[in-house]
């Protein structure tokens, strides 16, 4: 992408400091970069976004996966770079194929809006609305020590581990306090309660025991996400029908529920972490899609 | 006259000329920038100041990078008018940045010293400075005291670039004051050329820069000979109306007036070069008839709608 001159129209109409999506960023991190690049405090960028496209904000519990296309529309001059670019650091194009002809929506990746981990009187205290607080949010310290990088792989739902440097996402601070994506009076990308840059957090390896269950999440996300589409979304849940009645009931690995009986007509609605949480609950693996959709 | 055939419309160029005065404006720009020393920098209204500031910015080879880095060496500003809070002139030196979300001014304002430091601002230019207030001269002095201390440890230049008439030079006085805030503000004045006058064009100045309006206007007007009215043209550019501090030299704007105006007309009037009723009469309007009120009769409806018809 090139530079700017000060004679160019664009030099007023962009942030001081330009940053640029980075290969798998996350939106979101993308947007704590710029504050970080322009020394502003966390989440100024996202405020100013919200402000100035009016928009009411995105609700307690949302999980950023998909943004409005009038907010990227926003950002893109601000950086100068194309909303291709920035469409490329939210999940909104994969899931589009995926759910089609649904328009992409943050619930196909990680189900129903949850509680966030954040209660009330820190919220107030931070300063923040509460998207601050989104369900679930962690990082890898590694990513961020090396470019305060957060990746989209960040957001889906089951791992826990960084597939990149396989140590474990953090979602809690040394101290004790939950990492909040954005915090007013404080730097980007550093724990709100006591300064911790998240880039210290400690680096944890992936134990042994989990090795196989993250490298399955990731392979199906890689599927799913990557080469998915909603003839193949349909496929993985004719091959759960073929297979769950040897399982019903089972209970389910991650939500800790018990499945007693599946219909097909909702398989095709099923969020993909649900449905993720379906395949390995039944021990199907992405192996079994190896060799085309074997029903 | 040669009579010519009908003409596309007269261009006048906007290019910036790098005219004697400028190179001895950007000279003590460059000066504080390479120093990075304060100046105030004074020239009667109309010599150019702007637009060598202009100049001189674009030539710093500022630019944006998508990589998060931003090089800003100059930074420059108009001060503002009517405003006379400090915070019109963050909000002025903000603003040369790009764009800035909404911030209170008390975090603005410590704002602008990481956001100096990381766009490697070095030298700030202040264009109109006659105009900046107490407030704003305190601010500028906090700027740079706190750019200057750890952990930026940068020194700014700093030009206050100022219109002067008569013999008064700006700020002088002001900061000749007992009060500490003008006495640390002097003794950060450079100790070469704190304060400094940029005469506009001697004649033989003038003559020069006739000789480049001839190559950039030859191509309208093939036969134009500019400087066999360098003299008349000084002459006149010097008259009390046009040089009342009696200075004797020829500010850049009257003499690019009549340059371009006569050169309008007669091309216009079909001629290839100008003759000295031309230039005479545009002297005159610019000299004599400087202030004369001009009545624009009202078009009344009948007027028009022939010509409706007709188009």
């Amino acid at each position: 992408m090139k530079g700017i001159a000060l004679e160019a129209s664009a030099w007023l109409s962009t942030f001081p400091h330009r940053v640029a999506p980075l290969p798998d960023e996350w939106l979101p991190g993308l947007l704590l970069r710029c504050d970080e690049a322009n020394h502003w405090q966390s989440g100024t960028t996202f405020r100013h976004l919200l402000r100035s496209t009016h928009h009411p904000g995105f609700g307690s519990g949302s999980s950023l996966v998909v943004f409005p296309f009038s907010i990227l529309e926003y950002l893109a001059p601000l950086l100068e770079v194309p909303v291709s670019c920035l469409l490329a650091t939210t999940y909104a194009g994969e899931l589009a194929r995926l759910y089609a002809p649904n328009p992409p929506h943050s619930e196909h990746l990680v189900g129903p809006r949850r509680s966030n981990n954040v209660r009330s009187f820190l919220q107030k205290s931070v300063g923040m609305r509460a998207i601050t607080a989104m369900p679930g949010f962690h990082i890898c310290p590694i990513c961020i020590a090396q470019a305060r990088l957060l990746r989209r792989t960040t957001i889906l739902p089951h791992l826990n581990y960084c597939p990149i440097h396989h140590v474990a996402f953090h979602a809690h601070c040394t101290c004790g306090f939950p990492l909040l994506l954005f915090s007013r009076k404080r730097q980007p990308f550093v724990c709100f309660a006591c300064g911790l840059d998240w880039a210290q957090l400690p680096h944890i390896p992936l134990p042994a025991d989990q090795v196989t269950l993250e490298h399955d999440l990731w392979a199906f996300y890689e599927l799913f996400l990557l080469k998915g589409s909603s003839s193949l979304k349909m496929a993985a849940g004719s091959l759960v029908l073929s297979r769950i009645k040897e399982y019903i009931p089972f209970e389910l690995r991650f939500a800790g529920r018990r499945v007693k009986h599946v219909a097909s007509l909702a398989l095709d609605r099923l969020s993909l972490r649900y449905l993720l949480d379906i395949l390995v609950s039944i021990g199907i693996s992405p192996d079994d899609f190896a060799d085309g959709l074997v029903v | 006259m040669t009579e010519l055939g009908p003409r596309p419309p007269f261009v006048v160029h906007q290019k910036f000329l790098e005219t004697p005065f400028e190179r001895r404006f950007q000279g003590l720009l460059r000066q504080a920038w390479q120093e990075r020393s304060w100046h105030v920098i004074a020239a009667v209204p109309g010599s150019g100041k702007s637009l060598g500031i202009a100049d001189f910015v674009v030539s710093s080879a500022a630019y944006k990078d998508a990589t998060g880095t931003t090089q800003l060496a100059v930074l420059a500003i108009r001060a503002p008018k009517n405003a006379a809070r400090e915070q019109a002139l963050g909000m002025a030196m903000s603003a040369t940045l790009g764009v800035v979300p909404r911030m209170p001014w008390w975090q603005r304002r410590s704002w602008l010293v990481p956001i100096l430091a990381s766009t490697g601002v070095e030298c700030i230019i202040i264009d109109d400075a006659q105009d900046l207030t107490l407030a704003h001269l305190a601010l500028l002095k906090e700027l740079t005291d706190n750019l200057a201390a750890p952990p930026y440890e940068r020194q700014v230049g700093l030009c206050l670039v100022t219109a002067h008439s008569g013999n008064v030079m700006p700020f002088k006085e002001t900061f000749a004051r007992p009060d500490v805030l003008w006495k640390q503000f002097r003794r950060r004045l450079a100790t070469e050329n704190p304060y400094c006058v940029v005469p506009g064009h001697t004649e033989e100045e003038v003559r020069r820069t006739l000789m480049t309006f001839e190559d950039l206007y030859r191509s309208q007007l093939p036969d134009l000979q500019l400087l066999r009215w360098t003299k008349t043209i000084f002459t006149w550019l010097t008259n009390p109306i046009l040089d009342p501090d009696a200075t004797g030299r020829v500010a850049m704007d009257h003499l690019t007036r009549l340059v371009t105006t006569s050169l309008q007309r007669a091309y216009g009037h079909g001629a290839a070069d100008i003759d000295a009723a031309i230039l005479q009469a545009v002297a005159e309007l610019m000299i004599l008839r400087r202030d004369e009120i001009t009545f624009i009769e009202p078009i009344s409806h009948d007027e028009l709608l022939p010509q409706r018809e007709q188009a």
